[in-house]
């Protein structure tokens, strides 16, 4: 157990770079967000401000409208860039730690040595990214833990929690590994480090870009709900009510219309000829909800495609170090 | 010992009727292929092809225990390939190399479990320091001794806080030296451990690598392009030629059996190579049967290059 230790001491100090690098920018940021914390508390805004505040806005309460106002400017100020960096943090840890732990390996010939000491490459590759997670791990927790009071003062400000998913909580942790993961297979693949961090890059935001249409896609055909009150509802359609009060969809209005109406839509980027003869009508148009507490359920999926990728890449870095020739 | 010995008597069963007979039989020098129980390694058939071209091809040999074996050949001869493969690192395009009784291909964590290697180019980190790379080692292998590693730094004026960026290519040799004869492994095999040392440190290391072989009855193969130098260590050497196995045998018979003469007193007998002498006049290997002056070991290499350079390999 101790020769593992030292051995793992030895791992982190051939990383020493990369992992400080990585640990300050976690220490910075959770050190910055609690800073703002700090700041947000001193300014004293009562707890039950916030829902006067999302009802009434500066109206409200007199020691809320003393205090509300600061709070806020403070908070709409630092928060969008908080959140920004959160997201952001765990793929650049990822990516900068797992790019050269098998790569370099490859570059500087070291994987003769390596590799010939170490009957099991699984127990070497192993060996060298056990110490890596733990300090990789450790560090987007802490920036996820940070940030997730502020995540709070979001949702409870009116935000949309939806939009946070990402910023705080186990996806941070999840996204950091599953970045880690592609980072160290595409490097192990290349057997170069550079090359690899560059195309691990791109492989990571083309994953996030399709996670992100995959996740619209979701809420989307979530079953929705006409609600056209709530600022934190995410509309995906639209419905109509009849002059009856009964609940028609827009297809189905849109075909009410007479066709004399409907032909001069043609060539508008909206159907303002319909929408207009509707509303004369008496139709009424309704937003097609789905509200942000089920949205917000795409946080246990966003988890589980990103811990999938994570476990098919570190797969591939296993195949991939099991079959390579070390130059 | 036991477990040790049941092992080897599996490789030499393992082995098909006729491919251990063919392997012995090629090995013309073992004066008692009966009695050779116990075989570290044993390349059968060997053939590795990059591409369309074969680096090695149909070799086959076999190295008896406690013995030190010189591997020699021209440059692109095919000796790292054949190293590297023995360790797992280039797949065989066609037959198998068993590592005792292991076959690398099929299982590779038991064969690479009793080899230390030496790379081409010692392949150390050069950020990290002596003791380091003995800490990984002995992660890696239970087995590792370090005090026999720190010993034989030590020896050598080297200390165990020195990065191995700061240090010579020769220093940086005798570290992997250090940590493969660290390993205790019962087969060592050594690819062109000399190539970046002085002589003074080319015989410090022969002695070490000596001194491990005989005092554990380990078995090494050294692969080298410095013939004077391996004539002092190995007891056996095999030639190889344009990734062919041209001659394996024992150092003592091959020089028994083999001699050189001017080609101008050849009088018809058949030359086995014909080379330059220092001097610019051309020898002639020749069996020993043969009139002529023993051959020294570089004249038998030499004379096996310019007879393998005659006949077209491949």
């Amino acid at each position: 157990m101790l020769v593992q230790i030292a051995a793992g001491r030895v791992v982190l100090r051939q990383y020493r770079f990369e992992l400080g690098v990585v640990a300050l920018a976690a220490l910075l940021l959770a050190a910055y967000i609690v800073s703002v914390e700090v700041r947000l508390a001193a300014i004293g805004a009562p707890r039950e401000c916030f829902a006067d505040w999302l009802s009434t806005g500066p109206d409200g309460r007199d020691d809320c409208a003393n205090t509300m106002p600061a709070w806020v400017a403070l908070f709409r100020a630092e928060s969008p860039r908080i959140f920004q960096a959160t997201m952001l943090l765990p793929f650049v840890a990822g990516l900068v730690l797992g790019a050269p732990l098998i790569a370099r390996e490859l570059e500087f010939r070291t994987a003769q040595t390596a590799w010939s000491l170490n009957p099991s490459r699984l127990g070497w590759l192993m060996r060298q990214a056990l110490p890596i997670l733990v300090v990789l791990g450790a560090s987007v927790a802490l920036v996820s833990a940070a940030a997730s009071p502020l995540a709070q003062h979001a949702v409870d400000l009116g935000d949309r929690g939806y939009e946070l998913i990402g910023s705080h909580g186990a996806s941070v942790v999840i996204r950091a590994f599953a970045s880690f993961g592609v980072a160290l297979f595409l490097g192990a693949l290349l057997g170069r480090t550079l090359p690899g961090l560059i195309l691990a890059t791109s492989a990571v935001v083309l994953l996030s870009v399709g996670i992100g249409d995959v996740r619209e896609a979701w809420v989307r055909a979530q079953p929705p709900t006409v609600v056209g009150e709530s600022t934190t509802a995410i509309t995906v359609g639209w419905a109509w009510r009849t002059p009856v009060g009964s609940i028609i969809t827009d297809a189905e209005a849109k075909a009410i219309v007479p066709p004399e109406v409907a032909q001069l839509d043609i060539g508008l980027a909206q159907a303002v000829n319909s929408l207009e003869w509707l509303d004369q009508r008496g139709y009424t148009l309704l937003p097609l909800e789905v509200t942000d507490e089920v949205a917000t359920g795409w946080t246990a999926y966003d988890v589980g495609l990103f811990g999938i990728i994570g476990v098919l890449s570190a797969a591939g870095s296993i195949v991939v170090v099991n079959t390579r020739r070390p130059r | 010992m036991l477990a040790s010995s049941r092992t080897n008597r599996r490789v030499v069963h393992n082995l098909t009727g006729q491919s251990t007979a063919a392997i012995l039989r090629n090995c013309t020098c073992w004066r008692d292929p009966e009695k050779v129980i116990e075989i570290p390694l044993v390349v059968e058939q060997f053939g590795r092809r990059y591409r369309r071209r074969w680096a090695v091809r149909g070799v086959s040999l076999a190295l008896p225990e406690r013995s030190i074996t010189a591997l020699v050949g021209p440059n692109g001869a095919g000796k790292s390939t054949l190293v590297r493969a023995c360790v797992g690192f280039e797949p065989a395009t066609e037959g198998r190399i068993l590592v005792n009784g292991h076959d690398v291909a099929s299982d590779r964590a038991r064969a690479v479990a009793s080899i230390g290697y030496v790379p081409q180019n010692a392949s150390l980190y050069r950020s990290l320091t002596i003791a380091d790379h003995f800490a990984l080692a002995a992660a890696a292998r239970p087995s590792f001794d370090r005090p026999l590693a720190v010993a034989m730094i030590t020896a050598v004026g080297l200390a165990e806080r020195r990065r191995l960026g700061e240090l010579s290519g020769g220093e940086q040799a005798q570290v992997a030296l250090a940590l493969a004869l660290g390993t205790r492994a019962r087969l060592l095999l050594l690819d062109e451990p000399l190539a970046s040392l002085d002589p003074l440190a080319r015989r410090d290391l022969m002695t070490l690598l000596v001194a491990d072989v005989r005092g554990r009855h380990a078995t090494a193969l050294l692969s080298s392009h410095i013939i004077t130098d391996v004539e002092q260590v190995c007891d056996r050497m095999a030639v190889l030629v344009a990734g062919q196995l041209v001659l394996h045998c024992s150092i003592a018979e091959a020089k028994s059996r083999f001699a050189t003469l001017p080609t101008s007193q050849l009088d018809g007998a058949k030359a086995i190579g014909i080379f330059a002498a220092p001097d610019g006049a051309p020898v002639a290997l020749v069996d020993a049967q043969a009139r002529g002056r023993p051959a020294s070991l570089e004249e038998i290499v030499l004379g096996h290059l310019a007879q393998s350079k005659r006949v077209a390999p491949q």
